[in-house]
This record gives C-alpha cells, sequence and structure tokens, in this order.
C-alpha cells in the first residue's frame, strides 16, 4: 500500500510498527494470551446459558444471535465447543500448531465469549475476553510460533524478518492500552469532568462499600470515602492516568511509569470498591522477554535467534519496562 | 450495530489472513502492504468504536464507570432475590447459586427483560430460579459444600468483573429447610446515612413466586 503520507510521519510509522522485533516476546504474547483466556474459560459455564429456558433468549435480537453463531438450546454443543477451545489454548501455550491453534481458540473464543452476557447485550466488554480474542487472532497471523514451541511442531518454522515480529506485539499492546484510554475518554464523554469531582468518587465509593451483596472487601473503601481531598486526587488522577496510558506505546519512560501504576491502580480498585479487571496480566506484554531471558541466563547478550536475523537484546530498547 | 460489528470483525480476520498468507507466499514489498492494510484497519475499527462510544465488540468502547452517582441511590435501585422456605421466613442466596448465569448478568437481565414479560413467562423463569437456588442450597449443606463455577480451580475461578462474597461458605449459615418461594425486591438507600439506617432505606417488593 502506498501511503500518501509524508516522508517523516511514513518513516515514524515504519518505526512504529516495523523496527526490528525479537520472536521471543512474540512467543511470550502467546503463551501470556492463551493462558489468560484458559483461565477465564474455564472459570466460565457459556454451555449453560446456550441450556437456558428459552425465556431468557427470547429477547435477543436474530442479528445478534447470527453474529455470534450463539443460539438457545445446543448445550451440548456449546460443551464441546468449550473442550475444543481449551485444548487449542493449551496447544497455544505450549506451541503445538502455534498460529493454528491460535486462530481456532480465537474464533472459538469470539463465539462462546458472547453466551456469557447474550441474554442482555451482545457486547461482553470487561469479562476478561475481549482483549484475548483479537490478540489471539494477532498473534495467529504473525510468526508467533518461531520460539518457545514444542520440538516436533518446529520443523515447518517459517524464515521471518525481524520486523514481522514488531508489528503484532504492538498491536497487542495498543488493545491494551486502549483499554484504558478509551475508558477515560468514556467517563468525559458521557459525564465531563464532573466525573472527577470528590463528590462522586466518594458515592461510588460508597456504593460498592455498602452493597452486601458486592461486599468482599470494605475497609478501605469507606477510609478513602472519608477522605474528600483523597478522592478528588484519586478522580484527577485517574482520570489523566487513563487518557495518558496510551504513550507507553511510544515512550520507554511512559512504559516504565504507567505499566507498575496500572497494577497498583487495579489492586486499589479491587480493595476499594470490589471490581477485580482479569486483563492486569496481560500488562506483562509490556516486558522485554529478551532481557528477562539475559537476566535469568545471566549471559550479557542473548544469542537465540531466528530467521539468521542476527541481532542482541539490545537492538529492542523500546520494548523493554 | 450488529450488522456493522460482524463486517468489522470479517474485515480484520479477512485481512489478517491476507497477512498470513503474504508471509508464505508473497515477496517483500507486497507483503509489508498487506500488513499495513491490516493495521490500518485495526486502527480504524478500535478507534472508530472507542472515540464513537459504540461498541462492536471485541472492538470495545470500554465505558465502564462512566456516570455521576447521585448522592442518595433511590434513583439506582439494586435488585436482591430472596429464598422464602415453607414458614414464609426469607433467605440471603449465594451468588453462585445462579450458575450458570453470574449475578450481574441475572440482575441486568431482570432489569431490562424480566419485569415487562407476561406473568406466565415470569413465573416460569422464577421456577427455573428456585430450582437453582434450592439445589445449591442442598449442595452447600452437603460435605463437598456448594461449587465454585470451576470445581477443580476453587477459589482461584476467575471472579466477576464485579465481586460478591460466598455466603454459604460454611454449612452453618446455609438455611436447613427447603425453598418454595422467591421474592425479587429493589432496594435504594442514602449513601450518607448507609445501609444500616433503615429510615433512609427503601424496598420495594417488585415480584413474588410461590411454588405451586
Amino acid at each position: 500500500m502506498n501511503l500518501p503520507l509524508p516522508n517523516s510521519l511514513l518513516q515514524h510509522w515504519v518505526r512504529f510498527w516495523y523496527a526490528p522485533g525479537s520472536p521471543r516476546n512474540l512467543a511470550a504474547a502467546r503463551i501470556l494470551f492463551a493462558s489468560t483466556s484458559l483461565w477465564v474459560l474455564v472459570s466460565r459455564n457459556f454451555a449453560g446459558i446456550s441450556g437456558l429456558p428459552t425465556e431468557f433468549w427470547s429477547a435477543v435480537p436474530t442479528s445478534a444471535s447470527w453474529r455470534y453463531l450463539d443460539f438457545a438450546g445446543h448445550p451440548s454443543l456449546e460443551l464441546a465447543l468449550e473442550w475444543a477451545a481449551g485444548i487449542t489454548l493449551v496447544c497455544a501455550m505450549a506451541g503445538v500448531l502455534p498460529r493454528v491453534s491460535c486462530f481456532i481458540a480465537g474464533i472459538l473464543l469470539y463465539h462462546l465469549a458472547p453466551l456469557e452476557t447474550i441474554i442482555w447485550t451482545p457486547n461482553p466488554y470487561a469479562r476478561g475476553l475481549t482483549i484475548s480474542v483479537l490478540a489471539l487472532l494477532t498473534l495467529a497471523f504473525s510468526p508467533s510460533g518461531d520460539r518457545w514451541t514444542l520440538q516436533f511442531s518446529r520443523h515447518r518454522r517459517q524464515v521471518a524478518e525481524a520486523s514481522d515480529y514488531t508489528w503484532p506485539i504492538r498491536l497487542i499492546q495498543l488493545f491494551v492500552a486502549q483499554i484504558y484510554f478509551m475508558s477515560g475518554f468514556a467517563k468525559i464523554s458521557h459525564s465531563g469532568w464532573r466525573w472527577a469531582s470528590a463528590s462522586n468518587l466518594r458515592n461510588w465509593l460508597l456504593y460498592f462499600s455498602e452493597e452486601d451483596q458486592v461486599r468482599v472487601f470494605h475497609t478501605l473503601g469507606p477510609w478513602l470515602a472519608e477522605r474528600p481531598l483523597l478522592c478528588q486526587i484519586i478522580g484527577i488522577g485517574t482520570l489523566i492516568f487513563e487518557l495518558v496510558f496510551i504513550t507507553v506505546l511510544f515512550s520507554k519512560t511512559a512504559r516504565r511509569l504507567l505499566v507498575p501504576l496500572a497494577v497498583v491502580f487495579h489492586l486499589g480498585i479491587l480493595l476499594s470498591m470490589n471490581l477485580a479487571f482479569l486483563n492486569v496480566p496481560q500488562l506483562f506484554v509490556f516486558v522485554d522477554w529478551d532481557i528477562v531471558a539475559t537476566w535469568v541466563g545471566g549471559r550479557g547478550k542473548t544469542t537465540d535467534l531466528s530467521g539468521g536475523a542476527a541481532r542482541t537484546a539490545s537492538f529492542t530498547p523500546s520494548l523493554e519496562i | 450495530m450488529n450488522v456493522l460489528s460482524s463486517v468489522s470483525f470479517l474485515a480484520f480476520v479477512a485481512s489478517g489472513l491476507a497477512v498470513a498468507a503474504g508471509q508464505r507466499w508473497v515477496a517483500g514489498p507486497t507483503r509489508r502492504s498487506l500488513t499495513n492494510v491490516f493495521i490500518g484497519i485495526v486502527l480504524l475499527v478500535t478507534f472508530a468504536a472507542g472515540l464513537s462510544q459504540r461498541d462492536m465488540w471485541p472492538f470495545s468502547s470500554w465505558t465502564m464507570m462512566v456516570g455521576v452517582t447521585p448522592p442518595a441511590s433511590r434513583s439506582l435501585p439494586t435488585l436482591r432475590i430472596v429464598g422464602v422456605d415453607a414458614n414464609g421466613t426469607e433467605h440471603e442466596i449465594d451468588y453462585r447459586a445462579w450458575n450458570p448465569l453470574s449475578l450481574e448478568e441475572l440482575y441486568a437481565w431482570l432489569n431490562r427483560r424480566f419485569f415487562k414479560m407476561d406473568p406466565a413467562s415470569q413465573d416460569n423463569v422464577a421456577s427455573y430460579l428456585l430450582q437453582l437456588s434450592d439445589r445449591a442450597r442442598e449442595r452447600a449443606l452437603s460435605p463437598g459444600g456448594l461449587n465454585f463455577p470451576n470445581r477443580w480451580l476453587g477459589p482461584l475461578t476467575a471472579p466477576t468483573h464485579v465481586l460478591h462474597p460466598s455466603i454459604w461458605a460454611h454449612a452453618d449459615g446455609v438455611p436447613r429447610n427447603r425453598f418454595v418461594g422467591l421474592r425479587i425486591y429493589q432496594e435504594s438507600w442514602d449513601l450518607e446515612a448507609s445501609r444500616s439506617a433503615p429510615a433512609k432505606s427503601a424496598r420495594l417488593l417488585a415480584y413474588q413466586f410461590v411454588h405451586p
């Protein structure tokens, strides 16, 4: 595609998406997303939703059913598909036909995940599988099986260019970063800057602390709610954090600061509001696994290279946290 | 929106497959072009979903906790389903009883659909929920206890977005008598006064079912 862009923009585009990358980071992403998806998959009963009495399905739009091929009354079929998704996710983790496994798992999760909410909404976001579907398919479209695979599936390994390992990781990092950016944008779009007011944060904290059906942790929320200045700081801080998180895609300093802060952010939400965010482990996609491997191996340089693209760990400094 | 979302997802998959095929059969520049098209489609669709605030799952708008909460939650009624035994005594029900439904999906569905249904359909649903809750009660009283959605993972089962306390974790907290009916309440309370102040709380019986 010949992009009608100024040269400098084109250079930025190429540098961002096609800088030499590491097959190890892509393999780590494959294992990371397959394992977190498997955890969520085995924790839900998607097949059971298909077997609910027909009244539950009575208001599901036909277009939504066809969109995902989700229909009432097929619990056995859905159970078989759940098992198939589980097996392909294990294969993706272990590196058995990794790209094919990622593709099948991604498509099956696209079909299964909406079952969780389809009786009232066809959009099951924030249930743990949204990013996984996109990431697994992206991994299927890229050379994610060039490292950390079982020996017997390696013989067909293709020779990829070093730049082929960067764009998929960048895309997956973008999917994760968009969670925060879009979430911040949504708050401003729906409520304006009033969302960040101390009183709004205080009321959210009180609601989740006082509602006994969701009250698992009940110390931090009321404690924070009693401190208006802290509520104000949290409100403004949340909006700023969410809106600037997308800079982790471009800045090493931002990655070092904001990715660990995201973990603290979610821990704080969990303890003060009883809201769990299952994508937290997926923040590991910002780690440079070449550097980790170098530390673990106690060597100065990584020599585990692919496709003749001789490179060292220092070739991918932009990916490190 | 369902059609547009489907088309977007199909475009994502088709362009991705073209990239994958290109890695095997196509020369360098064309390969790069295919990848650029794929990246362009991803950027277009993901930002379109987010910035328009129209969810096109899995291209999500991530509309989470976007509202401004009023000081008193009276305008935000919370549902509560309780089991009723033969003595007419009401009992709280553990969130795990509703498997395969999670509590938030069940409540969201009740709010959106249930109260608009005809009485016969409502009773069919309530009969099913009564069966689920009483079966869970029996399991909670059994030596094995009430399972998490994944019995092997147990408490390591991935939680739902909203946490819930396991109120039937110990047999001594589980009702002994069989449930013969269900009641659904809409509750609201003044956040400042907290739920412990009955005068500032309101509870409305929205639906009641008694096993015939």
